[in-house]
């Protein structure tokens, strides 16, 4: 540990120095709105981005938002701002191959194309976001079956094309038909994807396009409008609930059935309806990138049972991890809509701002304490630990190992205080941690 | 050199969490609150935990309101208005006006926070809000609850059935909401799930359009309160008593076909956010406009704090609905975009 690693007493708490770099963990909209966010406030950042584009792969993703500006130009207008702002350092085909030490003074080992170099921040945020598959249903028109992003980029080609003085575009076929299934994800950006490609296509042909949703979401600026334009336009929606619409092949092409509220039969009974559809539309899911897993492993942060990472208090500090200096962005831990996905990137480049900005960082006021001369380095606390913030190191005193409380790292939660077997570890509060003023009283174990 | 002060109108949960951490980053804070006390409708609402944390986040509207008291850096003025603000060069002055005493302040920033107002129910007749005794708004259930713990009818005995009645106020272009409040779903489910867990053989019936899936968990939370009450895709149009101390809802039974009536105990109306009465006046007062649902507009959607002038910005639900972490979120990025912005003074 270098020089930061140190604790000084200035004024009323103690302070120890800390590096001002931040390190940013994914290109892609989060991480770049999180890197021009600490650009603003005055902050270097080194950007790594696995693959070779500084946007990373979010061609699909971002096909998702639904927004009234369009995805791709939003991009080009944030990554055209990114690529000018001397404060942002990029390393594409770049990861992460460890990091060490903790909030203030992180060394970082990446892998940049092949070749490693090290590097020291104060505050990393990961921004990792999400990946996208879809598994298509086995039909006999798979050329008939197209993902969101699929129809998402066609469009964007048509307009393109129509655009560039080339004839109006005829591609759209007659009928189109989505299913949008809720499917267990925390946002529903699906339906709001379906509705706003339904109303592309109904401003570009005359044929009939069909929607069927569970629920459709309008939380969101503009949402309910889109959606009251869309039915305006005559885009049909049908409703489902646990009657999911079937897919079935006919001798031309492919059917839907799904059941129409709205129409009641003479039986006094809803009609189920059969659309036949030249396009049919089913949108990707969205999971945690593959490689979530061994980042969780190499950052010592903790996943949440859908395998997004774990943020430290949903409420309290929602883009906080378990450890102190290491921020969470946008997808990495939920799946948002783009709005909230912006403000949290500012709100992050905040907390990294409260922690480092003055060069130095304020030690909690209550934290845990271990009495070297009683320690066995048994590792318990050091297993326990939720925010990583205990190490083995030579004890002067006693001349032998000894677990140490990293005093910025920890959070006075007393979980170490609470399993240490031989009582070694104590709650201390107040100016200098040495100077206990309140004794831990260990836990019974078990509790 | 002497720090730059930031003006925060508005003393909800939204205005305390921009002003401590203005305070944390060392600038100059001063909070002005129009009513007696900060903590806004936050402030009001109940713990909605059964056996589990729901993540309402009533309880971090608690522990801001502890921390901006506890927080002697920052000057707070309650029961004071922001009348006027001019700009001249690079400060901004505002005029404060407490209780006829006008103050004059000098700024570098401002940050608008002032919140939203619930819809008020009497604007539907249809759903006899304030003539029969039973009906209440979600806000009145929230104060019931924070004060007695659980629900009772106005005659004192205990509901076994009870509706709710979801986009009051909200989804409603014939009155001119065109827009979906986004907190109304989570907090009845929430509301909804509480009570059950406190009178075990509630029924409970929820009217509804589209469920807003969004937040982390909450779709799981959502199909479990499937398992536990009937939800009704349809928005009743009559609630009436019927002289024997029960409810009747009149609703479109879309799955057969006709008009349906039920008896229930309580009814419940998930009223949704309207902007606070003198949105407009106050808008006119800094000089930024306000976008056509009635909210202070943020023109470029990829900056949802920026109002067009420069030196004002906007946090939480007066910007448009929000649910109290998306409001500390914004709250914290308008606090961000304002310290940005003072660093190039």
């Amino acid at each position: 540990m270098n020089e930061t690693g140190k604790t000084r007493a200035s004024g009323n708490a103690q302070k120890v120095p800390v590096n001002k770099q931040v390190l940013v963990v994914g290109g892609g909209l989060s991480g770049i709105e999180a890197a021009l966010s600490l650009s603003a406030l005055g902050y270097e950042t080194t950007l790594v981005e696995q693959s070779d584009s500084p946007t990373g792969d979010t061609a699909g993703i971002l096909a998702l938002y639904g927004l009234a500006e369009e995805p791709a130009q939003l991009m080009e207008r944030r990554m055209a701002e990114a690529r000018e702002n001397p404060r942002i350092h990029f390393l594409l085909q770049a990861s992460i191959v460890y990091v060490k030490g903790s909030a203030g003074d992180f060394q970082v080992r990446i892998d940049h194309a092949g070749t490693v170099c090290d590097r020291d921040f104060g505050a990393i945020a990961v921004a990792t976001g999400v990946e996208v598959d879809i598994e298509l249903p086995d039909t006999d028109f798979p050329q008939k079956v197209v993902t969101c992003s699929e129809l998402e980029s066609r469009l964007a080609n048509l307009r393109y094309r129509y655009r560039t003085g080339g004839r109006k575009p005829s591609g759209i076929p007659e009928n189109v038909c989505f299913i949008v299934e809720d499917s267990g994800e925390d946002s529903a950006i699906h339906s709001t994807s379906a509705i706003r490609n339904a109303v592309a296509i109904k401003k570009r042909s005359r044929g009939n396009v069909f929607v069927c949703c569970q629920n459709v979401n309008v939380s969101g600026e503009g949402l309910e409008r889109l959606y009251s334009e869309a039915r305006s336009q005559g885009v049909v929606i049908f409703k489902f609930d646990d009657e999911k619409p079937q897919i079935s092949s006919t001798d031309t092409g492919l059917s839907v059935t799904v059941r129409d509220r709205s129409a009641v039969a003479q039986s006094g009974q809803t009609a189920l309806v059969e659309i036949e559809c030249d396009l049919l539309v089913l949108p990707e899911r969205i999971r945690p990138p593959s490689n979530t897993a061994s980042l969780q492993s190499v950052l010592q942060v903790r996943l949440d049972p859908s395998n997004y990472l774990q943020e430290n208090n949903v409420w309290l500090k929602p883009t906080a991890s378990n450890r102190k200096g290491i921020f969470f962005v946008g997808e990495c831990r939920a799946s948002f809509n783009l709005g909230d996905i912006l403000t949290e990137a500012r709100s992050t480049a905040l907390a990294v701002h409260n922690l480092i900005g003055r060069g130095e960082a304020s030690l909690p006021a209550a934290r845990a304490v271990v009495d070297a001369s009683r320690c066995a380095v048994c590792l318990t606390c050091l297993r326990s630990c939720p925010h990583g913030a205990v190490e083995v190191v030579f004890d002067d005193m006693t001349r032998g190992k000894a677990a140490r409380i990293i005093d910025i790292a920890c959070d006075g939660c007393g979980v170490c205080v609470a399993e240490c077997p031989a009582r070694a570890i104590h709650m201390a509060a107040g100016r200098n941690a040495e100077e206990a003023v309140v004794d831990g009283q260990p836990a019974q174990a078990g509790v | 050199m002497r720090q730059p002060a930031v003006l925060v109108v508005g003393g909800g949960v939204a205005g305390i969490t921009s002003a401590l951490s203005l305070a944390e980053s060392g600038l100059r804070v001063h909070v002005v609150e129009r009513d007696e006390d900060i903590g806004g409708h936050g402030a009001k609402l109940c713990c909605k935990a059964t056996e589990v944390c729901h993540q309402c986040g009533a309880c971090i509207v608690a522990d801001k309101i502890e921390g901006l008291r506890s927080n002697t850096g920052i000057s707070v003025m309650t029961r004071t208005e922001l009348r006027r603000l001019e700009r001249n060069d690079r400060e901004f002055q505002a005029h404060l006006v407490r209780r006829d005493n006008g103050e004059d302040v000098s700024l570098n920033a401002v940050i608008v926070a002032t919140g939203f107002a619930p819809f008020d129910a009497r604007h539907k007749p249809q759903f006899g809000y304030k003539e029969c005794a039973d009906v209440l708004t979600g806000l009145d259930l929230e104060e019931q609850i924070r004060a007695t713990g659980s629900v009772q009818r106005s005659d004192g005995r205990r509901p076994r059935t009870i509706a709710f009645i979801q986009c009051v106020g909200s989804r409603d272009a014939h009155i001119g909401n065109n827009y979906c409040s986004g907190v109304c779903c989570k907090y009845a489910l929430r509301m909804a799930s509480l009570l059950q867990s406190r009178i075990p053989d509630l029924e409970v019936t929820v009217f509804y359009m589209d469920i807003q899936i969004g937040g982390k968990g909450f779709y799981e939370f959502y199909q479990g309160c499937r398992k536990r009450m009937r939800f009704t895709r349809a928005i009743p149009t009559k609630v009436a008593g019927n002289g024997s101390g029960t409810l009747e809802v009149r609703y479109e039974d879309v799955e057969r076909g006709h008009l349906a009536e039920e008896t229930f105990d309580m009814v419940v109306l998930s009223v949704g956010m309207v902007p606070a009465p003198d949105t407009t006046d106050l808008a006119q007062a800094l000089g930024v406009s306000v976008n056509r649902d009635g909210f202070f507009s943020a023109p470029d959607p990829l900056e949802a704090n920026q109002t067009d002038v420069e030196g004002i910005f906007l946090a939480g639900s007066c910007h448009g609905p929000k649910d109290i972490e998306g409001s500390i979120a914004h709250a914290q990025a308008a606090a961000m975009r304002t310290i940005s912005f003072l660093g190039t003074l």
